[in-house]
């Protein structure tokens, strides 16, 4: 499971009231009958720091399983999504011109 | 020198095998086998179908060259080919011309030609002018005559993927608006569109990418889009993109080459904890990145041989951090012992820290932590746990889950002093708690406080007015009180707490208990009439004559009521329950003798056999298992040796060896004194405890354990149960201050194969022990007042 801090998108700093300000707006972004995983997922996130104690607890005694990608991943949450240069979208395009020539509907 | 094998030996073939291996080939896609194999068979044998499926395997060919870029060689296999049934190639003629870097052929064949092709392929082929057109080839668009769809709207297209590189949304959405629906441009509207939404709209995003058809020659660009717009950017895909592909995907995602190179570096040195770690802690030399270190602090209980080159690497760990890595580390190992330990000595480095109230609310969490190890470990509850829980509520009293969780262990330990005075602090600290006031009030019943039971009850009853318990519990204590009054000849104050209790009762919903004891009280004035009446109503109420004589008789023999009317009840009683035996009625005298077997002054052994022959016959009954274990375990309260042997014997029968009847079986046989054991039904008790070990029910396995105990013990010391107070008393042997042994030491705290030096091993406290409790207690008291 992902850290409940992240899914809610609040800090591990946040008062309970911040805390449940996000959870109610996360609900109403991803009601249960459009998106029931992402729902479940925010429910659980929530009663996991939902009050002082458990806010403290989580990060004193969770201890997930640590792999290349949980490390990878937290170096690429660094990254701010941007734009590429005109010339970089162009040579993409140009790139893949080789694989056009394969349409399965023309025979 | 293989082709000339292949040759000689595909020459050496019959007509029948060239068939088979050519069309085997043809349908297996190795078009270069097959071409040589249909060449053959025209030689030997010219006919069209040959000819046709050579013609098929060119294309194919040609196709697989095509695959490869290598769009002049597909072209001249396509041209060479023998025409077949094959259907027309001019479109991918057209399409590979063009893909071969000849735009002025492929151009003025297309739009002289335009006629020989369908719609779709007309389609497919501008969109390829449109994607070279797009990525720069302005000498396509030269090319293009005037008027032409990709000519009017080129411009647009362009300036959009202009506008969207500038961030200029604004303008990217007006437009895309402007790119017609059926525009050879159509496909890069829908890319632009899905990576100028908000990051991490993927459904979205997605959805406008799958509007492009599987064939568009946008696909790939597509598919980089894609990749470009994940939450999750997948390193391995990322990794296998072209250069151009991961160029512009790190752009839109923001990645910069340092942070790709180090993923990159940790996506492939990320085969175990250790290799991870390191790879890290090297990273983490090359860049101040705070995420290595955030990393290797995480992975360090996964693998504390680490933290010796962690310190090394980012400075000195505080005592807290060390003992929670053991802590962790140890949980994730499953030695619950080791992790309690562990964590206490978190709790003691935090406590010489400056207090603060974080710092007092962490100690109560690693105190209940550690208490949870000690259960774990002790399969049940343990011990020191009280301690640990105790320790924590002085740092958070605020804590209703630990008050309530004392309440059961002390209870189980029967230490009534830590209980009254558990549930007196817990009072305070929550006043208003309906499990708080239901402890309170039979604390207060069990001192025989009355009027503090009522006001606890009041105060629960005006929360939880349809708390049944706490009614059922106060309307007991005031009948219970009305039976002190009878026995002492206060006939009036016995009148008066029955009326209490009456108050109490839910209206329309009488149990029976108030006529019942009104009788009682009639019989104790002499007026039998009035008592008989009383009994009758009291008997309607609770649905069945013989359970209501039953509790008369009980209750009778408690409040020394006359032996007459005892025995006039005694002999009502066994006429009633001469009948065949129903199982709600007799499941009814066991729940009543539950209740009174906790009770002194009652004839419980006189009600039962009075009972025998019901009792006798009742093992016939379709029990489930939940009832027969209930039987078998109110039997055994009983001393009721034989019945129980009956109904164990049955309850095994049906649930073949199942390890608690077992044990009721033994302990029946046994007569509840385990001296009586012998060696066949140890062995019987042995394979029981196997059972429920694979069953995981600790509860019985340590039942039956205790019970091989007491025999073993027994052995020990020679006669006499080791479980008797006086004898132990008498030996009083002070294991505690008995110096441990040397090789205890060794196994406790010893090195141990496979356990990294880098953590100190905790060391249990002075005088503790692990013990096992069984936590199982029955509730007897939930079905209303008796």
């Amino acid at each position: 499971m992902m850290d409940p801090f992240e899914i809610l998108d609040v800090a591990e700093s946040a008062s309970n009231d911040e805390i449940k300000a996000a959870f109610l707006a996360k609900v109403r972004e991803f009601p249960p009958e459009r998106a029931p995983k992402l729902f479940q997922a925010i429910r659980d996130a929530y009663e996991l720091i939902k009050t002082e104690k458990l806010k403290l607890a989580y990060p004193l005694f969770h201890n997930p399983e640590i792999d290349g990608d949980t490390v990878c991943r937290s170096l690429l949450e660094q990254s701010r999504p941007g734009r590429p240069s005109e010339e970089d979208f162009k040579r993409m395009l140009a790139d893949t011109i080789p694989l056009a020539g394969l349409p399965d509907s023309i025979e | 020198m293989s082709k000339n094998k292949n040759k000689k030996k595909t020459e050496s073939l019959s007509i029948e095998s060239l068939i088979r291996r050519a069309n085997s080939a043809l349908t297996s896609k190795q078009y270069k086998e097959a071409i040589n194999h249909f060449k053959q068979l025209l030689k030997l044998d010219p006919q069209d179908q040959w000819r046709h499926s050579l013609a098929d395997a060119y294309l194919g060919r040609a196709r697989d060259l095509a695959g490869k870029g290598l769009y002049k060689e597909a072209l001249i296999l396509l041209e060479n080919r023998q025409p077949g049934k094959t259907g027309n190639t001019f479109g991918l003629h057209i399409v590979w011309t063009l893909l071969s870097g000849q735009y002025r052929q492929a151009i003025e064949t297309f739009y002289k030609e335009m006629g020989r092709l369908q719609r779709h392929e007309i389609d497919h082929i501008e969109a390829t002018f449109a994607l070279l057109i797009i990525s720069g080839h302005d000498e396509v668009l030269q090319l293009v005559p005037e008027g032409s769809k990709l000519r009017a709207d080129s411009t647009t297209a362009q300036l959009a993927v202009r506008a969207y590189c500038q961030g200029n949304d604004v303008e990217l959405s007006g437009l895309l608006k402007k790119i017609p629906f059926r525009s050879p441009y159509r496909d890069i509207r829908s890319i632009l569109s899905a990576l100028s939404l908000n990051p991490g709209d993927l459904k979205s995003g997605r959805e406008k990418l799958e509007k492009i058809p599987h064939g568009s020659p946008f696909k790939a660009p597509a598919k980089t889009a894609r990749l470009a717009i994940l939450n999750e950017v997948k390193i391995m895909a990322l990794e296998k993109s072209p250069e151009m592909a991961r160029t512009f995907i790190s752009a839109v995602r923001g990645i910069d080459k340092r942070v790709y190179r180090s993923v990159v570096k940790i996506s492939h040195s990320a085969k175990s904890v250790k290799t991870l770690f390191n790879a890290l802690l090297h990273q983490s030399a090359a860049d101040q990145n705070p995420v290595f270190q955030n990393c290797c602090f995480k992975l360090l209980p996964h693998y504390p041989g680490g933290i010796k080159a962690y310190q090394k690497h980012f400075g000195v760990l505080s005592q807290f951090d060390l003992s929670r890595i053991a802590a962790l580390s140890y949980e994730r190992t499953g030695d619950q012992e080791y992790a309690g330990w562990a964590w206490e000595d978190a709790s003691d480095a935090l406590a010489k820290q400056p207090s603060s109230e974080n710092n007092r609310l962490i100690r109560a969490l690693i105190l209940r932590r550690s208490a949870e190890c000690c259960d774990r470990y002790g399969g049940g509850y343990a011990e020191d746990a009280e301690q640990l829980l105790e320790q924590s509520l002085e740092c958070d009293p605020d804590d209703l889950p630990t008050f309530l969780s004392l309440f059961d262990r002390y209870k189980a330990l029967d230490d009534n002093s830590s209980y009254r005075n558990c549930v007196e602090r817990a009072l305070k600290q929550f006043p208003e708690d309906s499990q708080v006031l239901m402890a309170a009030i039979e604390l207060a019943i069990e001192r025989n406080t009355f009027k503090k039971a009522a006001k606890f009850a009041k105060t629960l009853l005006k929360k939880d007015s349809i708390n049944n318990r706490a009614r059922s519990l106060l309307i007991n204590a005031h009948l219970f009180q009305a039976g002190k009054q009878i026995v002492v000849g206060r006939f009036d104050l016995a009148a008066k707490e029955i009326g209490e209790a009456e108050k109490m009762e839910r209206p329309g919903n009488p149990s029976g208990a108030i006529p019942l004891h009104r009788g009682i009280l009639e019989y104790a004035r002499k007026n039998e009439v009035k008592g008989e009446a009383m009994v009758e109503q009291a008997c309607r109420i609770i649905g069945s004559y013989a359970s209501g004589y039953f509790r008369v008789l009980i209750e009778m023999s408690r409040l020394k009521i006359a032996g007459r009317y005892r025995k006039k009840y005694d002999s009502l009683l066994k006429n009633t329950a001469s009948h065949k035996p129903d199982k709600s009625i007799f499941l009814g005298f066991i729940k009543d003798f539950q209740r009174y077997s906790l009770e002194e002054d009652v004839d419980i052994r006189g009600a039962l056999s009075t009972l025998n022959k019901y009792f006798a016959a009742a093992v016939t009954l379709d029990f489930s298992r939940k009832e027969m274990e209930l039987v078998c375990e109110t039997l055994q309260n009983l001393d009721a040796f034989q019945h129980l042997k009956n109904f164990a014997a049955a309850a095994t029968q049906q649930w073949t060896e199942d390890p608690i009847f077992v044990y009721f079986l033994v302990f029946a046989k046994t007569e509840g004194t385990p001296m009586k054991l012998l060696p066949q039904d140890v062995s019987q008790l042995e394979r029981a405890i196997d059972m429920a070990g694979k069953q995981k029910n600790m509860r019985v396995v340590n039942r039956l354990i205790e019970y091989l105990e007491r025999s073993r013990l027994f052995s020990f010391f020679g006669g006499g149960d080791p479980m008797d107070d006086e004898i132990n008393e008498g030996i009083n042997p002070s294991f505690d201050s008995l110096p441990a042994p040397e090789f205890l030491d060794e196994i406790l705290f010893g090195e141990e194969d496979g356990m990294d030096d880098e953590i100190t091993k905790p060391k249990p406290r002075t005088g503790r022990a692990r013990t096992l409790r069984d936590p199982f207690t029955l509730d007897i008291f939930d079905d209303g007042p008796f």
